[in-house]
């Protein structure tokens, strides 16, 4: 198998000429038969067990979803609720905490969350100015 | 899509927007928060008024107040359920028997450092006959009943610090205390605070929303104040905070819009007042902590509760009105 292509081969050649870095790269990313993942093939009982698994899955992840959407809609109603006792009780306010204006951009040096809390933990001397 | 289902479709909006209000559709509530409440609704809002509906008492008989829902947000990722955990302990097996094996000698030159270093680290795999995904033990990718393999206390550091080799590995070979700079070891998820149940640190509790509590009137509450002049409730908070709590908080109040409220019907009127409306308002701290000398509004003491502790310390009518609009997590 020579590398590069194209031009015929040399009678006295071997076949392992050429680039080695090329020959070698060819070598290991077609890996031996040996070495290839032979598809996964689950008897009954294995593809019983894993379709369990998958159904509870499915459910789990659609109770969390479930539980977030409630929390959120509760939210949501709070919020729609403390408008509207707003507006009846004063007008001016009502229309003050539905603008926009001064409201300000979200505020860079909140924390991302991580697995394990930061070496440094918690600034309390932050001060003002 | 066809001609005949838009216009179908479009004939029932017509249709449901002629008819009587109904309730929202759910799909509000997963993605659009900040739409205006206005745009929500399918008839224009008629704001009842005391001069449209007599029984409704005038604003001026109510106080109103506005109160600082200040909160630190979780530092820390949630913690995983054990079947989730288990889940992902599964998915990574049937992976392993799927993916191809490491080929040595395309990354390591025979004999050598790298190479050696590398050999050297798969001892203990080797040793402990570890799960490869490979060879006749293959299809043995299950756990087995009392094996705990998935659940590793310091994220797997110990034995990725065991058996892979770095960059960083391969440069520096002599001395443990070298590699151990190297790859820091990650810090527990309990910090001290967390032992010591230290109810006014912000070290607590890193999963979960910590929400300030102030002791003010001789009950716990968030802090609240009345509105003074032409003030609007996002001032009147931030003015409550800095006056109860010192100066010292990074604080970032989240938008004009309350997220709750609370009214109290005073059983005798008080100064000419029927009761008290008090609206909440949300805010997120970054920094600094609350300092309580010199406070302004009698508070007494403060507090750093999740949601569950906030149960337990206020009162059961505070309680039920601030709860709805407080993250579960």
């Amino acid at each position: 198998m020579a590398a590069g292509g194209g031009g015929r081969k040399k009678k006295g050649k071997k076949q392992g000429a050429g680039d080695t870095r090329i020959r070698l790269i060819k070598y290991f990313l077609t890996h031996p038969y040996m070495h290839t993942p032979r598809p996964l093939k689950f008897g009954t009982m294995r593809m019983l067990r894993h379709w369990t698994i998958h159904r509870a899955w499915q459910l789990f992840k659609r109770n969390e979803r479930m539980s977030r959407e409630r929390e959120l809609e509760r939210q949501y109603n709070k919020i729609r609720e403390a408008c509207e006792e707003l507006a009846r009780t004063d007008g001016r306010l009502y229309r003050v905490s539905l603008s926009k204006k001064d409201i300000g951009t979200f505020p860079i040096d909140i924390r991302i969350p991580t697995d394990t809390p930061g070496a440094r933990g918690w600034n309390y001397g932050w001060t003002r100015g | 899509m066809s001609v005949t289902a838009r216009t179908t479709r479009s004939a029932c909006g017509l249709l449901r927007s002629a008819a009587a209000p109904r309730p929202l559709p759910r799909a509000f509530f997963s993605t659009a928060v900040n739409i205006p409440i206005e745009s929500l609704q399918t008839e224009p809002v008629r704001i009842p008024t005391p001069e449209t509906r007599p029984g409704l008492p005038k604003s001026s008989n109510y106080i109103i107040e506005s109160a600082a829902v200040v909160s630190r947000p979780p530092y820390l990722t949630p913690e995983l359920h054990p079947f989730e955990e288990s889940y992902y302990f599964y998915q990574q097996r049937l992976h392993q028997r799927l993916a191809l094996p490491f080929t040595r000698y395309f990354y390591f030159k025979k004999d050598s450092t790298a190479d050696l270093l590398w050999k050297k680290k798969q001892r203990p795999l080797r040793k402990a006959k570890a799960y490869t995904g490979f060879g006749p033990e293959g299809w043995k990718d299950e756990l087995l009943i009392g094996d705990n393999a998935q659940h590793e206390e310091d994220f797997g550091y110990e034995r990725l610090v065991e058996t892979t080799v770095t960059k960083e590995d391969a440069v520096v070979e002599e001395g443990a205390e070298q590699e151990a700079k190297i790859v820091e070891k990650p810090l527990p998820r309990t910090t001290k605070a967390d032992e010591e149940n230290d109810l006014k640190s912000l070290d607590r509790a890193g999963s979960r929303t910590l929400y300030l509590l102030v002791k003010q009137n001789g009950r716990w509450q968030f802090p609240t104040s009345r509105l003074e002049g032409k003030e609007n409730l996002r001032h009147t908070a931030m003015r409550t905070l800095e006056e109860s709590c010192g100066m010292n908080m990074n604080t970032w109040f989240v938008g004009n819009v309350p997220i709750g409220h609370q009214v109290i019907n005073f059983s005798k009127p008080k100064e000419g007042m029927a009761g008290a409306k008090t609206f909440f308002m949300k805010a997120r701290i970054m920094a600094g902590q609350a300092d309580l000398t010199g406070n302004e509004l009698g508070v007494t003491d403060f507090v750093w509760v999740t949601k569950d502790e906030l149960k337990d310390t206020t009162v059961r009518g505070y309680w039920e009105s601030v709860r709805h609009m407080l993250a579960t997590r």
